[in-house]
């Protein structure tokens, strides 16, 4: 999933460049390549035109917005610029009446000399006055505001250290370190470089093509354009050559790197000039190296990375055992719970709910409505919380093979208060409130505590044809 | 436009203009499907049209006017090609067989997309709204957009990308929900 959806923003990125015409030789033909390789593709890529053509369609007034630093700027200026056209275009025309010459009278002004008082107080404060100006001088050509090195590109679910920063899509990052204690993260570079986070990792960011790893991992992806990049640790330096790469502090303070596309040098030590050993790394290679600057092959395991921020929207499944635990039941118009002596015709059902723009703090009530389709009575069904590590899951991937392990408190209803296409609400407030889920998304996990080999309890899905049958999360918070 | 329909009697214009109207935006976005550019695609939107005018006669009524308004357009993005080759902007025969596959209904329900993108913006954040006005309502270039901001251009079509793509997906869930998708 993770794949697909960088595919779709590379998909979206060159679709906005050749609609502008700036696109590349070799950009259109890795464009071209894509969307010849994947229907996914090509859909975006239909998707994204017709988007653009809607956004054309759009006649709404631009208004006056906060912004960053840089674009604020802009927004202003454009707005300011707009609103004086209009008011230019709006007045009517008019006719100015030259004045008739006039002959001005010319003459000699004397002016008395007067006598100056300086009052010594004056001159104190001209002579303090002259010291502070010229002190904050020298302190700003010593010390120059630091114009930011890269800038948040996308978060998700970010927590940064001490809780008390706070940091927006888009907002610009001096060089210095900056911690995420959990979520996710996607800064870029102003060189280009795109830097993934995922909490917990602390890095600092030396310059736009230089950055330090303190503990955790991060991604780094680098375009063809940029000359110099490099990922600094505290026993490592890892040189990129044109690249994508992730590289990895552990507990122990040992380096690992492990390449995606293109190369890099690994080498044994922090120092970027005097340093150890060093290895080449091709794509689809990794090497450690440990506290004494020894390089080791290690196995390339891509799949401890995140390469790009998972996207996080409501989906829902069912999984099926036995001979099926291998098939994935996501595009289903029905969700299917049962428990059968006989794994293969047992089902179980998940749910997942991303209610993060809805507000913040305690869940004051949630409710979960589902729409029975098919009933089975004397079924005793149970309600489960997955926990949050667990919450990014593709719902056309999911089997009974990889199902989610669900934990914590539980909710129980009987099917015998279930009525065919009659929504069915069930209370999870306390569900949400939980430990296990603080980030504001919900993966539910039904199952059924009553085993029988007759019947199955069914509920329809997102993929269900009436819209009022579908799932649904309602969520309030005690503090709107 | 006005001075090719001088060929014609009202009522015929009226009937063309009504067709042509309610079909423009998909009719442009096959064009652009098929040559993702701006500039070239209003040209040969502007081409179609006059050729679309010039055949109506041909065109029965009752008939699927967007599936003619295509072939026609289709025709003209060809001739384009061929004029133009050595413009780097061009898919080759097998993508385009492939997206006229994948094309012809995706441009249909563009007006249902229009009133849900409304309503998804809303839901953007004021930086993102900010970048999509200036990009689509004041028309700034992104290389332009890119000098005054003082970042690189490749920068700003990462930002507008991501943009794109939780529109795309609002959209989608909208769509989904109204049940127009």
């Amino acid at each position: 999933m993770i794949e697909d959806q960088e595919l779709l923003d590379r998909i979206t990125e060159l679709t906005l460049a050749s609609l502008d015409g700036s696109i590349g030789r070799d950009e259109f033909a890795e464009f071209q390549h894509e969307l010849k390789s994947s229907q996914k593709a090509r859909f975006c890529f239909l998707e994204c035109l017709a988007l653009c053509i809607s956004l054309n369609q759009c006649e709404e007034k631009p208004v006056n917005l906060p912004f960053d630093e840089g674009l604020s700027e802009i927004a202003l200026l454009n707005n300011a610029l707009q609103s004086l056209a209009e008011n230019e275009k709006m007045a009517a025309t008019m006719e100015i009446e030259k004045p008739p010459a006039v002959e001005l009278p010319v003459g000699k002004i004397h002016v008395a000399p007067q006598p100056r008082h300086v009052s010594k107080f004056s001159i104190y404060t001209l002579v303090l006055s002259a010291a502070a100006i010229l002190m904050v001088a020298i302190f700003l050509r010593l010390n120059p505001p630091e114009p930011a090195v890269a800038f948040l590109l996308e978060s998700r679910n970010a927590v940064w250290s001490g809780g008390d920063i706070h940091l927006d899509n888009g907002a610009g990052i001096k060089p210095g370190p900056i911690s995420l204690t959990s979520g996710y993260a996607d800064i870029v570079l102003t060189n280009g470089v795109e830097v993934v986070l995922r909490g917990p990792v602390t890095i600092n960011i030396e310059s736009e093509n230089q950055v330090f790893l303190l503990r955790g991992s991060i991604f780094s992806k680098v375009p063809k354009s940029v000359n110099e990049y490099l990922v600094r640790t505290s026993g490592a330096t890892i040189v990129d050559y044109g690249t994508e790469f992730a590289v990895e502090v552990d507990r122990r303070g040992m380096t690992a790197a492990h390449v995606f596309k293109g190369e890099v040098e690994l080498r044994a030590g922090p120092d970027i000039v005097k340093h150890g050993p060093a290895t080449r790394l091709l794509a689809k290679q990794a090497a450690s190296v440990d506290a004494n600057g020894r390089i080791e092959k290690i196995p390339f395991s891509p799949e401890r990375y995140v390469t790009a921020i998972p996207s996080i929207y409501d989906i829902d499944a069912y999984v099926r055992g036995g001979d099926s635990a291998n098939e994935n039941y996501g595009l289903e118009a029905a969700l299917m719970v049962k428990n059968d002596s006989v794994v293969h015709y047992s089902r179980e059902t998940y749910l997942r709910f991303n209610y993060e723009d809805r507000g913040t703090g305690p869940v004051q009530k949630a409710t979960l409505t589902l729409t029975p389709m098919s009933v089975q009575k004397g079924r005793i069904l149970r309600i489960r919380l997955v926990k949050d590590d667990d919450d990014i899951w593709s719902e056309e991937e999911l089997t009974w093979g990889t199902k989610l392990p669900s934990s914590g408190l539980e909710v129980t209803f009987s099917s015998d208060n279930l009525t065919y296409h009659k929504p069915y609400i069930i209370d999870v407030t306390a569900l949400l409130n939980q430990n296990i889920n603080k980030n504001s998304i919900a993966t539910f996990h039904i199952d059924t505590l009553t085993q029988s080999q007759d019947g199955i309890n069914k509920f329809a899905s997102r993929e269900h044809e009436t819209a009022a049958f579908r799932p649904k999360l309602t969520v309030t918070f005690a503090t709107p | 436009m006005r001075e090719f329909f001088n060929q014609g009697n009202s009522e015929e214009v009226q009937q063309f203009l009504r067709l042509y109207l309610k079909h423009q935006k998909s009719i442009f976005g096959y064009i652009v499907s098929m040559l993702p550019n701006w500039a070239e695609a209003d040209d040969i939107l502007q081409e179609t049209t006059e050729i679309m005018w010039r055949k109506f006669a041909d065109f029965e009524p009752g008939t699927n006017f967007s599936a003619w308004a295509t072939k026609i357009a289709r025709l003209q993005v060809l001739r384009h090609y061929r004029n133009h080759s050595t413009s780097h902007i061009r898919f080759d025969s097998d993508l385009l067989e492939l997206l006229s596959e994948d094309s012809p209904c995706a441009f249909d329900d563009i007006d249902h997309r229009v009133l849900a993108l409304q309503e998804c913006m809303t839901k953007l954040t004021d930086n993102q709204k900010n970048l999509i006005k200036m990009r689509y309502y004041q028309t700034i270039p992104v290389k332009e957009m890119a000098v005054r901001a003082r970042k690189p251009a490749h920068t700003i079509y990462k930002l507008l990308s991501r943009i794109h793509q939780s529109l795309m997906l609002c959209i989608r869930r909208r769509m989904r929900v109204e049940g127009t998708l």
